[in-house]
């Protein structure tokens, strides 16, 4: 049956670049990844990294040091992409209906989860093998460093089931999962102590340390077979929640086509993706820090474009899921009389405002603490204009340009973003160049969109 | 003069003719009913008119403006309740119909009354603030309805519109209908389901294999009902010919 459901798995990935992409595409791709990795190969000079850092004598020590501190922070990414993978969708109904084993169902999506973190799994088990140490050595800390973070996913996997699955009430799964999230980080960095003894050799007997992590992981895994049941489907039980009267549908109602589409966007993003506002809301408080922390004015001005920066980066990529409710409601968007040019701007006011909105508390605060000087308006026109204007219209060029294909699109986005950094840094004139690409494309992106078939 | 009028339109999808030199005109006033077998392309017909899709030849005229694909304006005029409804099922009713509101831009003082007006035709009142996702497929499907006939549209495509209603709604909307097209507006209603095209439409458009098969007045299919024969029998048998 695993095999079955894997097999069906990966016939849909592969149904799906063949739907998405053509055979040319699918070429170019693999040309693009090919040569990607041959420049990440050959001489690092050319593309201005240094792997000198692995040959030298203390990279084992380092490495095992952040590998140490980093612990946690592996469990909690597993978690989050345990999460993903559990996530509520069609496919759990259907599993459900199908007369399919427990375990069956439990070794496929542990094996999905598996998939997911397979490449911080390698990151954070090959460097093991680099030193000067002999091989069994190397070996044995390998294994412990697999069986560490095995465990470490294994728990994430459970935590996340525990989080999704629990309860239908907030309240009750936090109750249920916090306990054991916070006994989980505990032991995470309560067992640094110890496996920094076995990677320094403090303990002679690198067996028992190996049985150790192979256990506790049997025992993780044990655990989970006995209290994972996929019941009931496991399908959100969508919220019942009654709105008469008080929601946004007033604001709609009197709203123009922009109004209502900026309306819409948000409520979609509260209900289908709060994390969103979590998100801007520590953006807006974040963003206050600088104002506190720097007794220069110049300082202030620089720390809260960075901030506004780094927000306005993760913030795009947040926003990124609207064109995925756009593809789902596609047929409905078209068939009415809504223009491409105002559905664009409409996205682009929501955009920019998000971005612009935290920057008004410097802004207003800056002036009495420091005073008013030419830099305060350079810093109001970044990040009034500029930050906003710049992340704005890349995000809806890539979003509206590459429509439908949106994950390929927040490559794009997000390649154009890091390339127009770099520019700044290392060659200057690129970053209007890019600016340039991008004020043409805005048209063209419409265009697309506008001409759009729906089969 | 024709409210819709389609003058040799063709649709291709890689190797499959969905469409083929489909021909037709309905004139103002008329409940058309298009029946034809699953995947006869009655769906893709409506997409193009909507401008969901672009056809590969030929022409679409609705109320008399030749309609290009990628305009928008003339989907004002237009209701439209695709065979599945698509709708934002995080949004509650209300704020759904609030939104295609202004996305029509109806008139800021009407939007209300039309909102409330279709949601107790449908009887859907008590429901309009829940979300979508918690609705029956009946119930969205009333909703879809109530989204194509907001704005007071002179044309309505319903593809598949009685499928999933409950007898009391799916009756209220033929008399509904009936109402419009008395008043001037025009209908197209595609089914499957032959009695209801016979008992609802003025005029029937059989599609088969992306390709018009007949047209039919009402006159005709009386003649049919006299003979002791039906429309459903001698759909049946047009289809076996063809096939």
């Amino acid at each position: 049956m695993l095999t079955l459901l894997l097999k069906t798995r990966l016939r849909y990935y592969r149904n799906y670049l063949r739907h998405h992409f053509d055979r040319v595409a699918r070429i170019e791709i693999a040309i693009i990844i090919l040569i990607a990795l041959y420049l990440t190969g050959r001489s690092p000079a050319d593309i201005g990294y240094s792997l000198a850092f692995v040959q030298e004598p203390d990279f084992p020590q380092r490495f095992t040091g952040a590998w140490l501190s980093l612990l946690p922070v592996f469990y909690f990414v597993a978690e989050a992409l345990a999460l993903m993978t559990l996530r509520p969708t069609g496919e759990w109904q259907m599993l459900g209906a199908l007369p399919l084993s427990k375990q069956a169902i439990t070794n496929y999506h542990l094996l999905r989860h598996a998939g997911k973190t397979l490449l911080l799994l390698l990151i954070g088990t090959l460097p093991f093998f680099v030193g000067q140490v002999n091989f069994l050595t190397k070996t044995f800390h390998f294994l412990i460093a697999l069986g560490v973070l095995l465990t470490l996913q294994v728990a994430g996997f459970r935590q996340a089931h525990v989080f999704r699955a629990s309860s239908p009430q907030l309240f009750r799964r936090i109750l249920r999962w916090l306990p054991a999230e916070v006994l989980i980080v505990f032991i995470s960095i309560a067992s640094t102590f110890f496996l920094t003894k076995v990677f320094s050799g403090g303990i002679a007997l690198p067996f028992v340390s190996t049985l150790f992590v192979c256990g506790l992981l049997a025992a993780v895994v044990l655990y989970l077979y006995r209290s994972y049941q996929p019941s009931e489907t496991e399908a959100a039980p969508a919220k019942k929640i009654i709105l008469n009267g008080r929601s946004a549908w007033r604001i709609v109602q009197k709203a123009g086509i922009i109004g209502a589409l900026i309306t819409r966007d948000a409520q979609l993003l509260w209900r289908r993706q709060c994390s969103t506002y979590f998100l801007f809301l520590v953006y807006v408080v974040i963003v206050c820090v600088p104002i506190i922390a720097h007794a220069k004015a110049e300082e202030v001005y620089a720390s809260s474009i960075a901030v506004q920066i780094v927000f306005s980066w993760l913030l795009i990529n947040s926003l990124l899921a609207l064109f995925e409710y756009d593809v789902e409601s596609l047929g409905l968007i078209k068939s009415l009389p809504i223009k491409p040019q105002k559905l664009w701007w409409s996205r682009w006011r929501l955009t920019a405002g998000s971005i612009v909105a935290p920057m008004l508390i410097p802004i207003f605060l800056t002036p009495i603490k420091h005073s008013l000087d030419l830099g305060f308006l350079l810093f109001i026109f970044f990040a009034v204009l500029i930050v906003p204007i710049v992340f704005a219209t890349l995000y809806c060029n890539a979003g509206f340009g590459m429509f439908p294909q949106i994950k390929y699109g927040g490559i794009i986005l997000n390649i154009s973003l890091l390339l127009m950094l770099l520019f700044w840094f290392f060659m200057p004139f690129g970053t209007p160049l890019l600016l340039a690409v991008m004020l043409f494309w805005i048209r063209k992106s419409q265009k697309h969109f506008q001409f759009l078939e729906i089969a | 003069m024709s409210a819709i009028e389609l003058k040799n339109i063709s649709k291709s999808f890689e190797h499959i003719h969905a469409v083929r030199d489909v021909s037709f005109s309905v004139e103002k006033g008329v409940l058309c009913g298009l029946l034809g077998p699953n995947g006869a392309g009655k769906s893709t017909l409506f997409k193009m008119m909507m401008g969901l899709l672009e056809p590969d030849n030929g022409e679409i005229t609705l109320n008399g403006k030749a309609v290009t694909f990628g305009e928008v304006e003339y989907k004002r005029r237009i209701g439209y309740a695709p065979e599945s409804a698509i709708l934002y099922e995080y949004l509650t009713g209300l704020e759904f119909l609030a939104f295609i509101a202004a996305a029509k831009e109806i008139p800021k003082g009407m939007r209300k009354e039309q909102i409330d007006h279709w949601l107790a035709f449908f009887d859907l009142t008590e429901k309009g603030g829940e979300l979508i996702i918690n609705y029956s497929h009946g119930m969205r499907r009333k909703l879809s309805l109530s989204a194509a006939l907001l704005g007071d549209p002179e044309i309505l495509l319903l593809d598949e519109a009685t499928n999933g209603l409950d007898p009391e709604s799916s009756f209220k909307l033929k008399e509904y209908l009936r109402e419009f097209c008395s008043k001037g507006g025009t209908v197209l209603f595609s089914s499957h389901i032959i009695e209801t095209v016979e008992h609802l439409c003025d005029r029937i458009i059989i599609l088969h294999r992306g390709q018009v098969l007949r047209e039919m007045q009402m006159a005709e299919w009386e003649g049919f009902r006299k003979r002791g024969s039906s429309l459903e029998h001698e759909f049946i048998e047009m289809v076996k010919t063809q096939n």
